[in-house]
């Protein structure tokens, strides 16, 4: 196919973004492709003038010479970097109560008390959620409950993961299951039970004791000791396993940094070490439920989330390099997007954002939403990203719906001015949800956004560790490990 | 309160606005053209020290300007690159190989080969008209 190109002779170059940071310069493109040049050789290309041969080949072997692009590379490359255009929502959150025996203080779940206002997702509704998820065209599908305490509400646990085993026999698909928990529910029949049904099983773990029992209170007894008994529990299991019928995952935690944990990265770090946890997730306070209703007391402002995030990333690579095994999450899904171009499956990181098309919330009452933060929202009375009602909805009502595609809208950097010209756009992405909780419209006001000056950040301080040769190492043996 | 002139013969409108932008974080911006002139006002949102945002703001437009010529000059190729991209199916795979060897491959051509020419020779006499008698009837009518 012909292209008709506007002549321009002093620019043979195609179109990029860049941005400066110590050390150099960013370059990328829509590729996904990127360089990282001197001030000294960017200055030679923002001029016009000639570059060295050197640069020329590393600059057009990453799509940015026009007269030289290797045309398979950059599309297969495009193409891995967005399969999840092709596919439909793998992701099926399960909210099977919001009754919960924890008051954290984060909490974005809108959890009620254990004995409190009765919000069980019943078995037939649990059902139907599961033929709507196996409906996706993806034929990989994952399950994840939540809760409130997923625990609280045994009987349909169980009962959905017999079905929905079933449904995976029936249908040849590949099924993941998922229980996020705070273990507290946790006996040795439900594990016997989760692990031969092949459940992976994941809690939240915010520190040592001073910093987990004071984010996440349980009147009923010490919320980080029961934490820690259950993941060495689920650990030796995963360590122990002879009978070779099931798989047993190893136990995964979530930590959320809030303003307790500020000035604690080493112990935090220290604490998942000492029980053999590999990855530890820094995710930082989303201004949603809970959070935004006591910001004063837990919040902090972006440039305090990325002094604690530089330091504990420092941190970890010299464990690394002592020779211990543990990985920053955040960091190993932007490197796996940045070097092996493909999509880790970070649903709040995506263009366009992972509502609907990647994941889909299913409450108790069986209302469906765009993602979990949308459906915190509708806890909270505003149904905006509502996006249909198991009882009355089909698969293509949801995808149809209007809260899908206003997410689809806004959430497509394309539109957003800020994160068009932003250098970190091919790996980047926004999240309506926050947006519109914390900003007051889906769109956002990206300049003054929280949660693009912390990512922005992330970003910066992995591309200056990545001029560090040391550094750099430590970092890109992570990107194997992404599963 | 901080006015900055720049010339709309140097930079496009849009170009001045995007670069006001970016600094709309921390400052309101007010655009006025006026002729061949644009004149931006910031004024801090925070009245606290006084700030000047001339030379960032200035060096912000100079980039944007190479930004959105760049994108200009490549707009078509981009289309067609995302569009392309898009839809692209990879060209067939090579071929795998047998696993043999170049002199078991030579071995084997040899023995094909052979076996082709004995047929060859076969056919080339359907009738069997160059077969002798004996070879035909087995001496079975011998003169007496």
């Amino acid at each position: 196919m012909a292209v008709k190109i506007k002549e321009n002779k002093k620019l043979d170059k195609t179109s990029f973004n860049f941005r400066k940071i110590n050390g150099g310069v960013v370059l990328s493109n829509d590729f996904g492709c990127h360089c990282v040049l001197s001030e000294k050789d960017f200055e030679k290309i923002l001029k016009g003038k000639k570059i060295p041969s050197y640069l020329e080949e590393r600059l057009s072997e990453a799509g940015f010479i026009s007269k030289k692009m290797d045309f398979d590379k950059l599309f297969s490359g495009w193409q891995k970097k967005n399969s999840f255009l092709y596919t439909g929502p793998g992701l099926n959150i399960f909210v099977l109560t919001l009754r919960c025996n924890h008051k954290c203080l984060y909490c974005q779940s809108g959890a009620l008390s254990q004995n409190g206002k009765k919000s069980d997702m019943s078995w037939q509704t649990a059902k139907k959620s599961v033929d709507m998820a196996f409906s996706s065209p993806n034929p990989n599908i994952s399950i994840e409950f939540q809760g409130g305490e997923p625990l609280a509400n045994w009987p349909v646990l169980e009962k959905t993961v017999k079905y929905a085993r079933k449904k995976q026999k029936d249908s040849k698909k590949n099924l993941f299951i998922a229980l996020v928990s705070n273990l507290s529910l946790m006996d040795e029949k439900k594990a016997e039970f989760l692990l031969k049904n092949e459940i992976s099983i994941c809690t939240s773990l915010d520190g040592p004791s001073f910093i987990h029992n004071k984010n996440r209170p349980f009147s009923l007894g010490n919320s980080h000791s029961l934490t820690v008994k259950w993941i060495k529990y689920f650990m030796k299991r995963h360590d122990e396993q002879k009978d070779l019928s099931y798989r047993i995952f190893k136990p995964s935690a979530l930590l959320t940094v809030s303003k307790n944990s500020l000035g604690f990265h080493k112990e935090i770090i220290d604490e998942y070490v000492s029980l053999g946890l590999e990855s530890i997730f820094f995710r930082p306070l989303s201004p949603i439920g809970y959070a935004a209703k006591y910001w004063d007391k837990i919040g902090y402002n972006s440039k305090e989330f990325l002094s604690f995030y530089r330091k504990g990333l420092e941190y970890i690579i010299s464990l690394n390099l002592k020779g211990k095994k543990i990985s920053e999450k955040t960091a190993q899904m932007l490197l796996t997007k940045i070097f092996d171009f493909k999509d880790p499956g970070f649903l709040d990181l995506r263009c366009p954002c992972g509502a609907s098309v990647g994941q889909i919330a299913y409450n108790w009452d069986g209302s469906i939403y765009t993602c979990d933060e949308g459906r915190m929202i509708g806890w909270e009375g505003d149904d905006f990203f509502k996006a249909g009602d198991i009882n009355k909805s089909s698969y293509k009502d949801i995808i149809n719906s209007s809260a899908t595609k206003g997410c689809m809208v806004t959430s497509n950097l394309e539109n957003q001015p800020m994160c068009f010209r932003c250098a970190y756009k091919p790996w980047c992405g926004v999240c309506p949800a926050v947006n519109y909780e914390a900003q007051k419209t889906p769109w956002g006001n990206i300049i003054s956004s929280q949660r693009c000056e912390i990512f922005m950040g992330i970003f910066d301080i992995l591309f200056e560790l990545l001029g560090k040769k040391r550094e750099s190492e430590v970092l890109k043996s992570w990107i194997s490990e992404d599963k | 309160m901080e006015k900055i002139k720049v010339s709309l013969n140097k930079y496009s409108l849009p170009q001045i606005r995007y670069a006001a932008y970016v600094f709309t974080k921390d400052f309101y911006a007010e655009i006025k053209k006026n002729k061949d002139l644009c004149e931006i006002m910031f004024s801090p949102k925070n009245s606290g020290k006084k700030v000047s945002v001339k030379r960032k703001f200035l060096t912000e437009l100079e980039d944007e300007k190479f930004r959105s010529e760049l994108f200009d000059a490549n707009r078509e190729l981009r289309e067609y690159l995302i569009k392309s991209a898009l839809v692209y199916k990879p060209a067939d795979t090579v071929k795998e190989p047998d696993g043999l060897t170049e002199e078991e491959e030579k071995e084997l051509d040899k023995i094909i080969a052979e076996v082709e020419a004995e047929l060859k020779k076969e056919k080339e006499d359907p009738l069997e008209i160059k077969k002798t008698w004996e070879e035909k009837y087995g001496g079975k009518n011998k003169r007496k």
